[in-house]
């Protein structure tokens, strides 16, 4: 351990060390960027590619100044794409370890639809009918701002920090009555994040305690109100929610203990709908955590790993019950409020060992127990054993073979209780069904010049829930990723990836209530891309470097159920060919020009996605999917200081 | 240097022994820089907070040089005795490595690090950071996701399918949820669970609900995968399948053929009426319908 702990300092004399040779940066330095630009798109969806923009012009400021004063105080303005849809900056003052303070902003903007089609348009929480079909956006958009301080000294630390997300927009949502309607619904909340906390460390230790608060304000009605109906559908209900996290860890010589314990609790108390059998709710959820953590390194050869990791929900919201029994229009059932508690517990111990030079063996057993209650199951066990072999001694070779092996069972699975009487007693939900899953990768790194290194990755898992006659029964993940690398010359660097995956799962239901599987579905899923870049620094006497990439991604699902016939189901897919190419032309140490062109070729479809009245008993929002070229350009100057 | 080729172990032996001996040079950076100066790599050190002499936690205001790459010895007798290096191709292992960085860099956010994936598969920080550098560039959101994508290609696959993190752009990036110092949370989350990560940017999601939906009160990741997926929403299976993984009454269980022509698959599928899939407020919301 070369640590400056373990450092034999008795023969160091810095009385005569005058740094006279060191050249420390005072002043300013860092460079200010302006830039401006146009989107041209007929989908809005594209600004999801371009930075959050929308078709039309785009102006950007981006900023990285920092001023470092002789006294080791410094400040710093950092901003990237300020302006656009997606941007953010950061100013800070401060000096390390003593006193530091900064304030952060940042916009994020994802566009889901810019053609949703609905009779009916929010009025704050109040979905009022206009008669006619007006076109809308789906489309999300958060701002967040904070600021952040620290006080410290040499083995101590203060902190607090705050930060608040105004999210508005509009989400899909759908009310169900007589006939399901999907709506443009309505979104405007506050989130606020509180933390503070105090930080102690020493030479070969650490402790510190924390309290982090978040406050999610709802600023919408209790309910969504729709053709008169004041109670058509509950918003998210305002709720608060705080941890108090203590940790530590210890270091004796090669073997390192780390430990933490976390006391939360979640917290809901929005007025209740006057409607129905419940006359009251009080959300309360109690979480306790406990990570424990310990590592050694038992010889040069032999690495040890050990920890344990508890996790416990404990839902203790209380109900008021109101006069009136309320039944379930749908099922005939009672409603009833189950309050979901979770308790789980893992186990780890692993090994790592140096065969010989450039040769490990690693491996280890995990143990996961989960219990719950009001669920169908009330525990689940899973024991999961791996090993992997990996070859670094060869020339120009990395070897990495991974094998895993789990299987999960546990208590009586009692299909029959109350949870879920109307279910299939043959049903096991995927979640606490019984399962198998074998798991292997490979990954293969190949050097066969030192500017030249191409890699490969393959994989194939599988899953088996040998208990299940209805539901999830089995599934397969598998695929491959290549890379490569090339610096070819001093000025050219050339890159290259791509890959595919097959995710492929199968279930079994059945007609009959509680009768043996007599229909299946399976779906297959496939994902493809492929990617080529390249950078050139050679031009105009090396003042110029351009460089672009492309990318091709396809997404796939394919759907077919049977029951004595194959029906599949229609189209779903999503196909996407990315460009950028860029050109930076540096006319001055201090001056540079940059032209960046994007392009994106973005089409999917979606058989889910019918004309607003086209299934009769469904109102839908009528978007037909996207089908569109988009280009962005962006001419920039930065001027370094 | 000279002592690129010599054997790891013989080159860590020789450190070993010039640690423990502590001959540091007289004159500190000044008898290094007497021949380093004319690095511009570095030089760069002094643009950077390594190289300020006047912050009591730098290197520069202590062993200088020295403080990283060990004590000079008799290396400045024509540089061919080794000294502590960093980087992919130095012969000197990454735990050793990397005991230099942790000598300063502890604390809460790598109070975990001996844990690691990353340290057990014997990662260096040299192979994430750089320090002769005015700014490391992996502090840069744009640049972060590529360096981390570089290993971990399954990721950088999932974030260009049909629906993912708005990662293919750094409007977010891998360190919002993980930790690549390790943490004290599965798969090194910055959070305390999974759930707990999700809301921090979901806090509507987290209720608690009068009526919760089992599976989403215990684990986001039961029906979402997080780095992206071929189906909306980041869904592992779409409805009406995935809500039949769980569900098989008269009514939830039956075959549905034709996909586009049915009110159970078209339009939101099974959440055109159970639309309040995360939990619902609603007094009569227990089929989570309202």
């Amino acid at each position: 351990n070369y640590g400056l702990a373990n450092a034999n300092l008795e023969k160091v004399d810095t009385t005569k060390w005058e740094c006279k040779r060191c050249e420390p940066v005072n002043g300013y330095q860092g460079s200010v960027g302006v830039g401006g630009g146009a989107v041209i798109t007929n989908d809005n969806h594209a600004a999801n590619r371009f930075g959050g923009n929308e078709d039309g012009g785009v102006g950007e400021l981006n900023a990285d100044v920092r001023y470092n004063a002789e006294s080791g105080y410094n400040a710093s303005i950092l901003t990237d794409r300020l302006g656009t849809g997606n941007g953010s900056a950061n100013v800070s003052v401060g000096k390390a370890g003593v006193a530091n303070a900064e304030f952060n902003y940042r916009t994020l903007t994802t566009w889901q639809e810019d053609n949703a089609f609905s009779q009916y348009v929010a009025n704050g929480s109040e979905l009022v009918n206009t008669g006619s079909l007006v076109q809308q956006d789906l489309k999300l958009e958060r701002e967040r701002y904070g600021f952040a301080f620290d006080v410290g000294g040499e083995l101590w630390e203060t902190y607090a920090n705050f930060q608040r997300e105004d999210k508005t927009g509009t989400k899909s949502r759908s009310v169900a009555g007589l006939s399901a309607t999907n709506i443009v619904a309505p979104v405007d909340s506050t989130t606020d994040r509180w933390e503070a906390g105090a930080k102690l460390t020493g030479q070969n230790w650490f402790t510190g305690v924390s309290y982090i608060y978040s406050q999610y304000d709802n600023n919408l009605a209790t309910s969504l109100t729709l053709d008169n109906n004041a109670y058509a559908l509950a918003n998210d209900p305002s709720n608060e929610a705080y941890q108090v996290v203590l940790n530590g860890a210890y270091s004796l010589n090669r073997t390192h203990f780390a430990g933490r314990v976390v006391s939360g609790k979640m917290t809901q108390d929005d007025d209740t709908l006057k409607i129905g059998g419940i006359a009251g709710f009080d959300g309360e959820v109690r979480t306790l955590d406990a990570n424990f953590r310990v590592a050694s390194s038992v010889t040069n050869r032999l690495r040890l790993t050990a920890s344990y990791d508890h996790s416990d929900r404990d839902n203790r919201s209380t109900v008021l019950q109101g006069d009136a029994i309320t039944v379930d229009g749908l099922s005939g059932d009672v409603e009833g409020v189950k309050l979901y508690d979770t308790t789980r517990n893992t186990y780890k111990v692993g090994a790592s060992y140096r065969i010989a030079s450039g040769y490990r063996l690693d491996g280890g057993y995990d143990r996961k127990d989960v219990e719950r209650t009001e669920q169908d199951r009330e525990k689940t066990n899973e024991d999961t054993l791996w090993a992997r072999l990996r070859v670094t001694s060869l020339d120009n070779w990395d070897f990495g073979l991974k094998a895993g092996y789990s299987n999960r069972d546990g208590s009586k699975y009692d299909a029959n209780r109350g949870t879920s009487e109307e279910d299939n007693a043959l049903l096991r939900r995927y979640y606490l069904a019984d399962r198998e899953r074998v798991e292997t990768e490979l990954r293969i790194t190949h050097t066969p010049i030192d500017t030249l290194s191409i890699d490969f990755t393959g994989r194939y898992a599988e899953d088996d829930y040998s208990e299940s006659e209805i539901g999830l029964t089995e599934a397969k993940d598998y695929g491959y990723d290549l890379g490569l690398n090339w610096a070819a010359t001093e000025h050219l660097n050339l890159h290259a990836f791509g890959g595919q995956q097959w995710i492929e799962s199968a279930q079994a239901g059945s007609t009959v209530m509680n009768g043996t599987a007599n229909w299946f579905a399976d779906v297959e899923d496939e994902f493809i891309h492929a990617g080529l870049g390249f950078s050139y620094a050679g031009l105009m006497a090396d003042k110029l470097v351009i460089g672009g990439d492309y990318l091709y991604a396809d997404s796939t699902s394919d759907t077919v159920v049977s029951q004595g016939i194959s029906v599949p189901y229609d189209d779903y897919y999503a196909t996407s060919h990315s460009i950028n190419f860029y050109g930076d032309y540096a006319f001055s140490e201090k001056m540079s020009a940059r032209l960046d062109y994007m392009y994106e070729r973005y089409q999917d479809s979606d058989y889910a996605e019918v004309g607003v009245s086209a299934v009769p008993g469904l109102t839908t929002l009528g978007y037909w999917g996207h089908n569109y070229n988009a280009h962005m350009v962006m001419v920039s100057f930065k001027y370094a200081l | 240097g000279s002592w690129d080729d010599m054997d790891p172990q013989e080159f860590e032996a020789v450190l070993d022994k010039k640690f423990a001996e502590g001959n540091y040079s007289k004159q500190g950076a000044d008898n290094c820089l007497m021949c380093h100066r004319r690095s511009e790599k570095v030089m760069a050190l002094f643009d950077g907070v390594h190289g300020r002499a006047d912050q009591s936690k730098s290197p520069m205001a202590g062993l200088q040089c020295e403080a990283c790459h060990g004590p000079m010895g008799t290396h400045n007798r024509g540089g061919k005795e080794p000294m502590i290096t960093f980087g992919e191709n130095a012969p000197l292992s990454a735990e050793k490595q990397n005991s230099v960085c942790l000598s300063c860099h502890q604390g809460e956010e790598r109070m975990a690090w001996h844990s690691s994936v990353h340290n057990l598969e014997e990662v260096a920080c040299s192979s994430c950071h750089q320090v002769h550098v005015a700014q490391d560039p992996i502090l840069d959101r744009k640049t972060e996701v590529e360096t981390c994508t570089s290993c971990h290609t399954r990721q950088k696959a999932d974030m260009n399918k049909r629906s993912s993190h708005p990662m293919k752009w750094a409007d977010m990036t891998c360190s919002d949820c993980h930790n690549p110092h390790g943490s004290m949370s599965e798969a090194a989350l910055t959070s305390t669970t999974v759930n707990n990560t999700c809301y921090e940017c979901h806090a509507e999601k987290r209720g608690p609900f009068l009526y919760e939906h089992a599976p989403v009160a215990e684990d986001c990741a039961a029906c979402h995968n997080p780095h992206g997926s071929v189906n909306d929403a980041m869904l592992t299976q779409r409805a009406p399948q995935l809500c039949q993984s769980c569900h098989a009454s008269p009514h939830s269980g039956s075959p549905i053929f034709n996909s586009g022509e049915d009110r159970m698959t078209a339009g939101k599928s099974c959440l055109n009426c159970h639309s309040q899939v995360h939990g619902s407020n609603h007094p009569n919301g227990s089929a989570l319908q309202r």
